[in-house]
């Protein structure tokens, strides 16, 4: 049965257009009070781009709650949702994911920043030195050579 | 050929109070360790009260862990074990094993642990590996020699939320029947010092066998004798440094048991003192508690709880001491030896129920030793973990 599904225009920075059901809007918490307070077809979110708002939305798609007949309440099953989640995270690379955290934290959508934030940091969780970690995150020592050589010796023991 | 590595991007394309709040938190304390060794904003970042609260309070709970002090007085040795929980026992998995560290546990808070080793009082954090060593301090009743046994001192360590404010009591007597103990207190902040305190208008005094203090809610408790059959609770108020008295009610119908062969224990529950007396738990299967509903007007509830018929076997013919307790209502029963394979007793408190628990991974020569020269002691930390850095 298909009923009549209202459809909402979202509208990136750089003016990439996603049409999706209104369900779909709901998961974020700032849209949903968006299109309550103001109930235009389209909506233009200036903070994030089309490539940002693509994956934002195919995340949502994904975990929008489906009401089927009968008044269940289900999304996809939790295991096969978590599948899903593991391979999204896979396939993105920190750069993305930065800008995934900027995106669901403007926009409100609790799960898809834990779950960016958590996989942040499991990769800094797999570092296995402070130089990797500058590494991977880009950050620049100020330490001299003696004060490293100082802190590291203080926590040896967090590198073996 | 060596490929060019890709300009990585860098953090802080995401706000900060993201990465410290949402990401950060999600790490375990070992890699926050070796964090701070990235750089000197980073360490300092990671070192900031806002930090190092957020982190206690909102990190994910690390499983629940056994830590076990083991001492050896015949040859001087001692050594600290450590075994998280699984299913249905507890494997040692660690050996924390390093200098200074064992010795006489008297309390665990916020994921510190505090001992003393060598006379000398000591905090510890298993999280970040830092040991904190009270300094000394002047007490007619110390022996100047440090080869001599201080009998009666007992240390109780507790926080002040409000002020986010450690603090550490000692009470300190020559002999245990001394009744005017001497009270001293030590701050924990940069060059700290003890600081002796006016003597309390409830003495006489003498601290019970059960050493083990409870902080809780800024508060300080731990449990006195004031005579031979009556025990009192101590309270002491971190913020205004007051000691008071609550004494323990008994019934009539009590036995008249002398307070020091009694077995008694103070643990926290719900967020109420609690004293627990298991001195019928082997004979006749049960739990007398004195709850502390409420410390201003010194109002005590008193409860009983009998064993299942069906757990009793647990405790026959055994004699236990409290080994350590939780704050979710748990308490541990341990036995006076090691025995192999060891076993403890856990008793749920609020669901009345005993289960035997197995700790596995002890080495074996701990069992052979000499008992009588064999001390061990356990800590459960359930607390979380704290990657706080305390700076005396």
């Amino acid at each position: 049965m298909e009923n009549e599904k209202k459809m909402i225009t979202l509208k990136s920075s750089d003016d990439v257009t996603f049409e999706v059901e209104e369900a779909v809007v709901l998961e974020s918490q700032f849209l949903s009070h968006l299109v309550q307070d103001c109930p235009a077809p389209e909506h233009k979110i200036k903070e994030v781009t089309g490539k940002i708002l693509s994956k934002v939305v195919e995340y949502c798609e994904k975990h929008v709650v489906v009401v089927v007949d009968g008044g269940d309440s289900s999304s996809s099953s939790g295991d096969d949702l978590k599948k899903w989640d593991d391979k999204f995270i896979k396939e993105m690379d920190l750069s993305t994911v930065y800008d995934l955290i900027a995106a669901a934290n403007y926009l409100n959508i609790q799960a898809l920043l834990d779950l960016m934030c958590q996989r942040v940091a499991d990769v800094i969780t797999a570092c296995k030195d402070h130089k990797e970690i500058r590494e991977t995150l880009g950050i620049v020592s100020d330490y001299t050579a003696e004060e490293e050589a100082e802190v590291l010796k203080e926590n040896e023991w967090a590198f073996d | 050929m060596k490929r060019r590595r890709r300009r990585r991007p860098h953090i802080s394309k995401i706000p900060m109070d993201l990465v410290m709040g949402e990401i950060l938190t999600r790490l375990p304390a070992k890699s926050l360790m070796r964090f701070k060794c990235v750089s000197k904003l980073w360490s300092s970042l990671i070192r900031s009260q806002y930090f190092t609260h957020r982190f206690f309070t909102v990190s994910s709970q690390p499983r629940p862990r056994f830590y076990i002090c083991l001492a050896d007085l015949a040859n001087n040795y001692s050594t600290v074990i450590s075994a998280p929980q699984t299913s249905s026992c507890f494997v040692v998995d660690h050996d924390l094993t390093a200098p200074r560290r064992g010795g006489y546990i008297w309390q665990n808070l916020r994921g510190f642990m505090c001992y003393t080793f060598y006379r000398k009082p000591r905090i510890y954090n298993p999280a970040t590996r830092q040991l904190v060593t009270l300094p000394t301090f002047k007490s007619k009743f110390i022996p100047p020699a440090p080869s001599e046994r201080v009998e009666a001192v007992y240390y109780y360590f507790g926080h002040d939320p409000v002020n986010d404010q450690y603090k550490v009591i000692c009470s300190i007597a020559p002999k245990h029947n001394q009744i005017m103990p001497e009270h001293w207190v030590f701050v924990l902040k940069p060059r700290g010092s003890w600081k002796k305190m006016a003597p309390p208008d409830f003495c006489p005094h003498i601290p019970a066998a059960t050493r083990r203090g409870l902080s809780i809610n800024g508060v300080i408790y731990y449990l006195v004798l004031i005579d031979l059959y009556v025990y009192a609770v101590v309270s002491f108020d971190i913020r205004s440094e007051e000691f008071k008295l609550i004494l323990v009610p008994r019934r009539d119908e009590d036995d008249l048991i002398p307070g020091r062969v009694k077995k008694v224990s103070l643990m926290e529950y719900d967020g109420k003192v609690i004293v627990l007396d298991f001195s019928h738990l082997t004979d006749k299967g049960v739990l007398d508690l004195w709850v502390l509903e409420n410390a201003g007007n010194k109002e005590w509830s008193r409860k009983t709880l009998v064993l299942q018929p069906s757990q009793l076997h647990l405790v026959d013919n055994l004699t236990f001491k409290v080994g350590c307790t939780t704050q979710h209502g748990k308490v541990f029963f341990a036995p006076y030896d090691l025995i192999s394979p060891f076993h403890i007793l856990c008793y749920d408190l609020p669901r009345n129920d005993m289960t035997k628990i197995e700790i596995k991974g002890i080495p074996d020569h701990w069992f052979s030793k000499d008992k009588a020269n064999t001390r061990f002691q356990l800590m459960f930390m359930d607390q979380g973990e704290s990657i706080l850095y305390l700076d005396i």
